[in-house]
């Protein structure tokens, strides 16, 4: 349970700083914190406690006891996605603040109506 | 892989493609720009393999990794999925052709690398019978689509592609968490096995789950309020990504909606909300069109308009709607297509993309402003074009049980539908009739450009003087979605 | 038989795009086609006379049949519709030579035949979803050939599609709530269901279909696109919309009226006025107001077209009203006003096209002394407008009379008086054509103007002939009218080629007679005045103006402000306009969608994801309630 409050918290925050956050670059940590906290909930939902590692690395283990292999798979999944936004995000900053010359989105705006 | 056809090769083929125009990147850079026409010309070859097998069995599944489903992931194509998996590729050849006329702007390789992945992430996303499969798509087509926006990197595109980006990252986030509580819930993956076992589940959820699903698929299908980056994305990018991006990449989205509310969540409160986002997206897309003065913008506001009335039409929750909502999605994707693809060579040439610049176009390009108008009148729902028979569809749809309510939306789409009329022939009296700049002396579109958009056209005008076959189609996919055929005939051909 | 009713709805599409193509040739091959095609299909329907189909099915949508069918009323209007598209397309070919641009030039003469083909494929229509397929294309076809004249069309172009669109659409509403109803939208089926529907959806039904029909036909207070429109088309354009496109919504009311529900229907549903269902009463109150007040408004006009298109909103006015009467009397007469108004409308339109072909300028004022110049011209036009101002022996009396005895056998007092008014109106606004064209002083720079080539005249000339054979036998349409009238349940009224016999309940009216009556005295004033002359002849300028001897660049007769102290009398009626109410609307919600709804997208990202927490925080909420808000 304390990891789904865990996570939900971390989304929340994420959320709080894309939100209120001008800043560019806290806005990207902003959004890492989201997907963070989705990893995270994904590994909680597949989590037992006292669990074991899926593998069967020596005999006498019970199935039962074993983690989900699942969300384990999705997590990394997950992880290379976030990681590749996560470039292509700071790419964007760095082109934004050649052309803009800062990096408060509030100035950021051209495009609008 | 069942019978003669193999679904699995839509995707494989062009991400294979992918990787081809990277690898020949370094050392034969001439081809690059024809790769991507050969991976969606085997596309339509697959696709027409697909079609009898599909029309006939209603569904071909392909598993992959040699297990059974729901352990393994598996590509279902059903006659909804054909139907977008063929406008994907269609779309996606002939935008193909399109680019060789069109870019020539550097990087090229990374330009065709992800125009090819994203053309293959919308496909993915419209086979795939595994929700978190349709995850991955989603964010395959995402990050194509960001880096995409952002290909002129000027002020505009670099703005509008890191406003998307950091939408559309919030939406993948929200869809993962989704993803995530029906797994929790059910412990499955697979669509049909979710569909079968998320009976079981309480109301609220299965609102939860659903609310982060359809939050995240939202943001890419242009709902009201989530779609505040369309309108600043479509016209930032390159005209031929912005005929993909409003032609089919939103309307891929909201398919993933219409699969998952049709197999899972599939009740009247749920509908009754969605009646309301369809209405709010028109309303506000039509609205904001109308006082445009760039054209792609334009455009871009009417793709939020025709989404919120395809959406309404879905949400109507009937057989009659669900028909009127594929052909407005067909009419849609081809017109709009088609729009975006004429007036990116009409700004190649002029090279503005202002409204009153287009004045006196008429008589220089007369290809594409026939073919502009052609567009603009399905779009409209003029009669004879395809417009007008899906638009008759969904009126016809929506007024099948005739309530206050009711009759209000229908006056609204009505309403909506001349503001559309307005802006669009504010647009072709201009195009027509304007005074041109001083003496304008401009040429046709390029080869590529103009065979492109040719094609596109000419099979708007046939499925505009011939609907009954999409027609007939379209009532069988409307069958389909409300008898929930899709757990059923993939439960008999072992997709489970 | 069967197949042709299809090809005779094919033919001017078929003629449209061939003669695009065509026109890539060469110019005369395009114009060739026209003709060919347009005379084709005036040349089938002449196998329709008196035939009655009762549909056959050209296609299926949604489970619902498409129908064409054809009875003699149908064939009225394919006879409107068929025979003035053959004539416009003559008097085109020299008329639209002055274009340059080929490209234009082949666009025009496919939306010609275009919009001629959709007005064939609406009177045929055998079921609302052809009609209304056809009528959208009636509408963008129509518009594509009003903007070909101009700069200041493309303003009136965008006026008339909007509202047609507009008018469309609350037909659109009317037929999908019919279909819902009825499963099907074949004439038949929806007159069935009708019968048995509540009042309140079937009052609900004819309104919406009249808003479109009224859109249309410029029923005030619908007809704000009209003047401009009309005025602003090229010259052969403004008689094909005057004297045939605005009789659509003439059909379309006639259609819905007696087609779909019937007379007694309606009397049973609402309470009667005047022995006429209210519904129809207050239709015919807004016939009467449009043709009293668009009377006021052509006799202040100071332009040719601008005269004739406020002309043309009143004598639809005559035909709604007719059609509005629900007596076989009046009906009739409606129904044979809509011929006869094509005919004297296209006739006076062709003629002042002429003049503009010859002068450049539809200015009344700039305009004078062109009888010698154009003697023919201006025959044809005295004919037009007898006819117009319903004078005898030409076609517009025959009707108009029909719509009073209609009027007077119902006692509807007001409604006659101001049909009147509106009659008596026409002579001032008519007269104004011949004294400030043809009459008076002749301007310096008109003194080589001459008479249009003969492929005008001929067109011109047809029309000319119509109004008085159609005024001395009117016989000949009634034919038509009344077994068409038979087929829509109306009693028939008794005829004979040369008026109405005496006896019956409207009194007897021979027009032979009175045309005898009016020839032997047109003889005997003529043959008096050569006796004894009494006038001599003097040359324009023998004369002088207040004391002054008058010269060639002065301007004695009145031309600019004919009618001035007509209309200060009437200025304070017509102070209300109906187009500044609109256009306040429409720019209160153009001043709403830009500052309010347009502000959503902000630019700003935060604002924009402050959307989505909101859609979340809904959602959440919805959750915590239980997802029981309702």
């Amino acid at each position: 349970m304390i990891y789904y409050i865990g996570s939900l918290l971390l989304i929340a925050v994420g959320l709080y700083a894309v939100l209120v956050k001008s800043n560019l670059i806290k806005i990207i940590i902003g959004l890492n914190f989201i997907s963070s906290g989705v990893n995270l909930l994904i590994i909680s939902v597949g989590y037992i406690n006292n669990g074991t590692a899926p593998i069967f690395s020596r005999l006498g283990l019970n199935p039962n006891t074993m983690v989900d292999p699942i969300p384990q798979a999705l997590t990394l999944t997950a992880i290379v996605i976030d990681a590749s936004e996560l470039a292509l995000a700071v790419a964007f900053v760095v082109l934004l603040y050649r052309h803009y010359k800062t990096l408060d989105i509030k100035k950021i705006r051209s495009l609008k109506w | 892989m069942v019978g003669g056809a193999h679904p699995i090769l839509l995707i494989a083929v062009p991400l294979f493609f992918v990787f081809l125009i990277v690898f020949f990147s370094s050392f034969f850079k001439g081809i690059v720009k024809y790769l991507p026409i050969i991976a969606f010309g085997i596309n339509l070859i697959v696709i027409y393999q697909l079609i009898p097998e599909v029309l006939g069995k209603g569904m071909v599944i392909s598993t992959t990794a040699g297990f059974k489903p729901p352990l393994a992931i598996d590509i279902v194509v059903d006659r909804l999925s054909l139907i977008l998996a063929a406008i994907g590729s269609v779309l996606g050849f002939l935008v193909a052709i399109y680019n060789v006329s069109y870019i020539d702007e550097e990087p090229q390789e990374r330009y065709y690398a992800l125009f090819t992945l994203l053309v293959t992430g919308i496909i993915w996303m419209v086979v795939t019978g595994d929700i978190f499969n349709l995850f991955v798509a989603f964010e395959v087509t995402s990050i194509a689509a960001f880096g995409l926006v952002g290909f002129h990197r000027d002020q505009g595109a670099v703005e509008a592609g890191f406003k998307y980006l950091v939408m559309g990252s919030i939406g993948g986030g929200m869809l993962l968490v989704g993803i995530i509580m029906l797994y929790a819930a059910t412990g499955t993956l697979n669509m049909v096995d979710l569909a079968q076992k998320s009976v079981h589940l309480t109301f609220g959820q299965k609102f939860l789950a659903y609310s982060m699903i359809f939050i995240g698929l939202g943001i890419e299908g242009a709902l009201f309020p989530l779609n505040a980056w369309l309108p600043d994305a479509h016209p930032a990018a390159p005209s031929s990504v912005s005929a993909i991006l409003s032609g089919i990449m939103t309307t891929a989205a909201i398919y993933a909606l219409y699969r998952l509310t049709n197999l899972m969540f599939d009740y009247k409160q749920i509908y009754t909300i969605l009646l309301f986002f369809g209405l709010l997206t028109l309303i506000f897309g039509e609205v904001s069109a109308y006082f445009q003065q760039d054209i792609k913008r334009m455009l871009a506001y009417s793709t939020i308009g025709q989404t919120g009335l395809f959406f309404f039409a879905f949400a109507l929750d009937s057989a009659n709607g669900f028909q009127g909502s594929i052909m407005q999605i067909i009419n849609h994707s081809v017109s709009k297509a088609l729009l975006f693809l004429v007036t990116g060579g009409m700004i190649l040439r002029i090279g503005s993309r202002k409204i009153e610049d287009f004045a006196g176009l008429g008589r220089k390009m007369k290809f594409s402003s026939f073919f502009l108008a052609i567009g603009a009148f399905s779009l409209m729902g003029l009669p004879p074009f395809f417009g007008f028979w899906s638009k008759l569809k969904i009126i016809f749809a929506a007024l099948q049980n005739p309530n206050f309510f009711m009759v209000a939306s229908v006056v609204i789409i009505l309403l909506m539908s001349v503001v559309e009329g307005a802006y669009f022939f504010k647009l072709l009296q201009n195009m027509y009739f304007g005074k041109p700049a001083e003496n304008l002396q401009i040429s046709e579109a390029p080869a590529g450009i103009l065979i492109s958009f040719t094609i596109l056209g000419l099979i708007l005008i046939f499925i505009s003087v011939y609907p009954t076959p999409i027609i007939n189609l379209t009532h069988q996919v409307a069958n389909d979605l409300m008898s929930k055929s899709y757990i059923n005939i993939a439960l008999r051909l072992g997709g489970l | 038989m069967n197949a042709s009713l299809e090809l005779l709805l094919a033919t001017p599409f078929i003629g449209g795009l061939l003669a695009f193509i065509g026109g890539k040739v060469h110019r005369w091959i395009r114009n060739l086609i026209a003709i060919i095609f347009s005379f084709a299909t005036a040349f089938e329907i002449i196998g329709y006379y008196n035939v009655t189909i009762k549909g056959i099915v050209w296609g299926k949508l949604f489970g619902s049949d498409l129908i064409l069918q054809t009875n003699p009323i149908t064939w009225l209007f394919l006879f409107i519709v068929t025979s003035a598209s053959f004539l416009i397309v003559l008097f085109s070919i020299d008329d639209m030579r002055k274009e340059e641009d080929e490209l234009k030039l082949d666009a025009y003469y496919m939306y010609l035949l275009f919009v001629e083909g959709a007005m064939v494929g609406i009177v045929l229509a055998g079921d609302l979803i052809t009609f209304f397929m056809f009528w959208e294309i009636m509408s963008w076809t129509s518009y594509f050939l009003i903007i070909h004249g101009g700069k200041r069309s493309m303003a009136a172009g965008y006026k008339y599609i909007i509202m047609s669109v507009i008018g469309a659409y609350a037909m659109f509403l009317a037929m999908a709530m019919l279909y819902a109803k009825a499963h099907s939208l074949v004439y038949t089926d929806v007159a069935n269901v009708l019968l048995h529907s509540s009042p309140a959806f079937v009052i609900w039904t004819i309104v919406l279909l009249a808003i479109g029909f009224f859109v249309k036909a410029a029923v005030m207070p619908l007809h704000t696109w009209l003047p401009d429109a009309h005025s602003e088309a090229p010259s052969p354009v403004s008689p094909l919309l005057s004297g045939v496109l605005i009789k659509m919504g003439a059909y379309g009311l006639f259609v819905v009226l007696y087609g779909l529900i019937s007379v007694k229907l309606a009397g049973s549903l609402m309470p009667s006025v005047f022995s006429t269902p209210l519904l129809l009463y207050i239709i015919q109150w807004l016939a009467a107001l449009s043709i009293v007040l668009a009377t006021f408004l052509a006799i202040m006009q100071e332009d040719a077209k601008r005269l004739l298109a406020y002309s043309s909103i009143s004598q639809i006015g005559y035909v709604v009203l007719g059609i509005a009467t629900g007596t076989s009397l009046g009906v009739a007469g409606g129904l044979f006003h809509a011929l006869n108004h094509a005919i004297f409308k296209g006739l006076l339109f062709l003629v002042v096209g002429a003049v503009i072909y010859r002068t450049g300028t539809r200015n009344l004022s700039e305009l004078g002394g062109l009888i010698k110049k154009m003697p023919f011209s201006f025959v044809a036009l005295l004919l037009g407008i007898i006819a117009l101002a319903g004078v005898p022996p030409l076609n517009g009396f025959v009707s108009k009379w029909m719509i009073y005895e209609a009027l007077l056998q119902k006692k509807e007092v007001f409604l006659l008086i101001m049909a009147f008014v509106g009659s008596t109106g026409a002579f001032l606004y008519v007269y104004r054509l011949v004294h400030s064209i043809f009459l008076g002083q002749l301007p310096k720079k008109y003194e080589n103007v001459k008479d249009v080539p003969i492929l005008m005249q001929i067109p011109i000339w047809v029309l000319a002939l119509l109004t008085i054979v159609l005024g001395i036998m009117p016989g000949l349409a009634m034919n038509v009218i009344v077994k068409g009238m038979a087929f829509f349940g109306f009693k028939p009224i008794a005829y004979n080629l040369f008026g109405f016999p005496q006896g019956t309940a409207m009194g007897a009216l021979t027009t032979i007679n009175i045309s005898a009556g009016l020839a032997i005295a047109f003889v005997v004033a003529w043959i008096l005045f050569i006796l004894f002359p009494k006038s001599r002849k003097v040359s324009q300028y023998d004369n002088y103006a207040a004391g002054q001897v008058v010269t060639e660049d002065l301007k004695y007769n009145y031309s600019y402000g004919f009618y001035m102290s007509f209309s200060r009398v009437i200025k304070p009626i017509l102070k209300w306009s109906i187009e500044r109410v609109y256009n306040y609307w429409v720019e209160a919600a153009k001043i709403f969608g830009d500052y309010y709804m347009r502000r959503i997208y902000t630019g700003n990202l935060e604002t924009y994801n402050a959307y989505i927490v909101i859609v979340i925080t809904l959602a959440a909420a919805f959750v915590l309630l239980g997802g029981k808000i309702w």
